[in-house]
């Protein structure tokens, strides 16, 4: 360490006398000491040092942002599988509950396969040869529907022995009255002879009581739900063994009027008209928007050389990431004007124009904003700036004000019913940034606003964005019109910052969680006794 | 910038600074798109050059700026430490402030002197860390006429009035440099050492009692010695 004297030209009032005071001023004014050489070694080695916890630290956040956007694209995922698989199965389910109606209605009149398995059973009990013509002749009037008395009696009487008509109806009885009669021997019936006429007499009536008693109230049950129910399981590769098909294939038709109905549903669709599917209306959502922006250069460190390391400026990192650090999510409102049209009875396509206003707020000590740094119009940022003051500086409030104009498009999956139903949808949206407006708290002279025509602006003008919600659609029974409640999501496909300096992987983008109302009019009354 | 420039390789400096240098003053622009060869000595370049060069992310600049003036402000590290070493770590840390916070200088004052006070404020944290401020209380000990002495001041040297103040006692030193050589008010030093008032005041009479006794020996020592030979 060399000192030299401070007697240089610019030294104060080179007096010869002076009080203590003057003295040590006048001394050391201008002096200087030389430090180690080796002192700017350590100094160089500290500022790199610095450099590199700031770029750990950097990654640590990214790497915890990161873990918490795959949670949340794991969650969306399982949410659309979800989605997904109800809308598939529901209507393919629907679907096959048609396909089974009509397809028993071909193969019979009334859809009672019930004689068949009836006859089957009663050639398995008796263990005596049962005609064919006999067989075939049950067969053949339960396919004709009759299911009466007077067609059984029809039948026996030609059928030959019998014995073997006996033999069946006993089974017939068996099959239709659940097992209960069981203390009918099969065999002794067909010993019987005689009294064979008398239990297919019985059989006959009990059948077509049964069948005509029960079988709305059965159909009601387990005909709506076993298709769907089958369905399911089939698409699970659960299937029912063989042997157990015939008994799959006894369930009851559904009775002519539901047929009727079922039938005539698909030609109202198709008779209906364009201004009949399209319906017009609005819907205000409000959330909580961030605009996730990230100013820093930092990341795009990540794979650069050393030297490029090396020549970041110090301050801009650290103002950088402090508002990203700082950065708070806003108030999202957003109103929008939807057209919308039912492409069938579960599906709608969407479309419309919106208005949006989203808000942010972050703080910065180094007067930070937009990504830049606010110049002579807010000198006051700088009179108690953090490096040469005993206490720190205290953050000061950013606020900012977003305003966007968009056109979404999306698909809508639900029930066009009255009455409570639940929907989900997905969609996109193209926006343009209409204005946007950057406030730093007490300075408003620092206050920076943007247009859409503003060429330096540092927000990027056209965003894209993709859209999902799911909620409660309610449409009273006789309006014609319908509301919609549910939770909405928005995350946008590109940056908010017109020029991010990371990797598009590593690009952090807009995103906002809210709650989204709607209202549709000019929804078709619902068709009575469909509903 | 030639400097810059020439180390670098001109051009080839444009590839390594990082997007935000292309928007730094013209100074640093244009001498970075013409290709200068010619070695600029670091006692040529301005302290706005200097700035411009660190904020570019120039190690060399950042070099060029210490030497500049790590002698001045050693001078001043070392009266508020006690030891060289402990003079250093504030040099350093106080360094490390200045490259960290070099885009906040205003530029309307003197590089210098915002240098200055950012070593003052590093020396007043080191003296926080290592030696807390006992409170004083102020019991009014107050000298009758602070101003009434006069030195010669060819007498003293640097060397030895820089020993004088680092044996004073640390909350005294501190008081004493930042009073009588900064210039700061006994309001503001009482703030920035979280002390009242009168405690400063306290503190600079007796610390400036102390100086004036051991300067009056320092004569008497002179004297002495001067008689002897």
């Amino acid at each position: 360490m060399a000192a030299s004297a401070p007697n240089t030209p610019d030294s104060p009032t080179p007096r010869p006398t002076g009080d203590l005071e003057h003295l040590f001023q006048q001394k050391f004014a201008e002096a200087e000491v030389t430090p180690r050489a080796s002192l700017w070694d350590q100094l160089d080695h500290e500022l790199v040092i610095q450099q590199h916890e700031q770029v750990v630290q950097e990654n640590t956040t990214y790497r915890r942002r990161l873990i918490v956007h795959r949670w949340v694209a794991a969650a969306c995922l399982l949410l659309a599988f979800g989605f997904g698989s109800w809308a598939f199965l529901g209507n393919s389910s629907l679907r096959s509950s048609a396909e089974l109606a009509a397809g028993t209605s071909a193969e019979s009149g009334t859809g009672f396969r019930l004689g068949e398995a009836a006859a089957t059973k009663a050639t398995v009990a008796s263990g005596a040869s049962l005609g064919g013509v006999a067989a075939g002749g049950v067969v053949s009037a339960t396919e004709n529907g009759m299911g009466s008395q007077q067609a059984l009696e029809d039948i026996t009487a030609p059928a030959g022995p019998s014995s073997s008509v006996g033999q069946m109806l006993a089974g017939l009885y068996e099959s239709v009255t659940g097992g209960r009669s069981s203390g009918y021997d099969a065999g002794q019936l067909s010993d019987e002879g005689r009294g064979s006429r008398r239990y297919a007499t019985e059989g006959a009536s009990l059948f077509a009581s049964h069948s005509q008693a029960t079988e709305d109230g059965f159909f009601a049950g387990a005909g709506l739900m076993e298709p769907r129910a089958a369905y399911l399981r089939n698409s699970l590769g659960l299937h029912r063994p063989d042997t157990l098909k015939p008994a799959l294939l006894a369930i009851p038709q559904a009775p002519a009027q539901m047929q009727e109905m079922a039938a005539v549903e698909p030609e109202q669709k198709e008779t209906s008209r364009l201004w009949k599917r399209l319906r017009l209306g609005g819907s205000l959502a409000a959330g909580s928007f961030s605009p996730n922006i990230n100013f820093s250069h930092t990341d795009g460190r990540v794979k650069a050389d050393p030297v490029t390391t090396a020549l970041r400026s110090y301050y801009q990192d650290e103002a950088e990431d402090e508002y990203r650090r700082n950065l708070r999510a806003g108030l999202s409102q957003r109103v929008a004007l939807t057209a919308s049209y039912a492409l069938n009875k579960h599906w709608t396509l969407t479309g419309g124009a919106e208005v949006a206003e989203q808000r942010a707020t972050s703080a910065t000590t180094y007067g930070f904003i937009d990504g830049k740094q606010v110049g002579r119009e807010a000198a006051d940022i700088f009179s108690r700036p953090a490096a040469y003051n005993v206490a720190p500086a205290q953050p000061r409030t950013t606020s900012y004000h977003y305003r966007m104009a968009a056109v979404p498009v999306g698909v809508r999956y639900g029930s066009n019913k009255a009455g409570l139903s639940l929907y989900a949808k997905v969609g996109a949206a193209v926006s343009v940034l209409l204005s946007s407006r950057s406030e730093l708290d007490g300075s408003p002279e620092a206050t920076r606003a943007y247009s859409a025509k503003s060429t330096d602006s540092p927000y990027r003008q056209v965003l894209t964005s993709l859209r999902g919600g799911a909620g409660v659609r309610y449409q009273p029974a006789t309006a014609s019109w319908s509301l919609a409640v549910g939770p909405a999501a928005e995350t946008y496909l590109t940056t908010l910052n017109a020029n991010p300096s990371q990797r598009v992987a590593n690009q952090s983008r807009p995103y906002s969680l809210g709650v989204e109302a709607s209202v549709e009019f000019g929804t078709p009354k619902p068709m009575p006794g469909v509903q | 910038m030639s400097a810059l420039s020439a180390t670098l390789g001109g051009g080839g400096l444009r590839s390594l600074l990082p997007n935000g240098a292309a928007a730094r003053p013209e100074s640093l622009s244009s001498s970075l798109s013409a290709p200068v060869r010619t070695l600029t000595p670091p006692s040529q370049l301005s302290d706005l050059e200097l700035i411009d060069g660190c904020l570019a992310g120039s190690r060399l600049m950042q070099k060029y700026l210490y030497e500049r003036f790590a002698g001045r402000m050693m001078a001043v590290c070392l009266r508020y430490a006690q030891t060289t070493f402990e003079a250093e770590d504030v040099l350093q840390e106080g360094f490390l402030t200045v490259f960290k916070n070099l885009s906040s200088f205003r530029r309307e004052c003197p590089l210098e002197f915002w240098i200055r006070r950012i070593m003052v404020n590093a020396a007043l944290r080191q003296h926080r860390r290592n030696a807390p401020l006992v409170a004083v209380s102020d019991g009014g000990e107050y000298p009758e006429d602070l101003m009434g002495e006069e030195f010669t001041l060819s007498n003293y040297n640097f060397e030895e009035l820089l020993n004088l103040i680092q044996e004073l006692a640390p909350r005294y030193r501190m008081v004493f440099n930042l009073f009588a050589i900064e210039g700061y008010g006994h309001k503001e030093i009482g703030d920035m050492l979280g002390i009242s008032e009168g405690t400063s005041k306290s503190q600079y009479s007796r610390a400036r009692a102390i100086l004036k006794s051991k300067i009056e020996r320092l004569d008497a020592h002179r004297s002495h010695g001067s008689f002897r030979s």
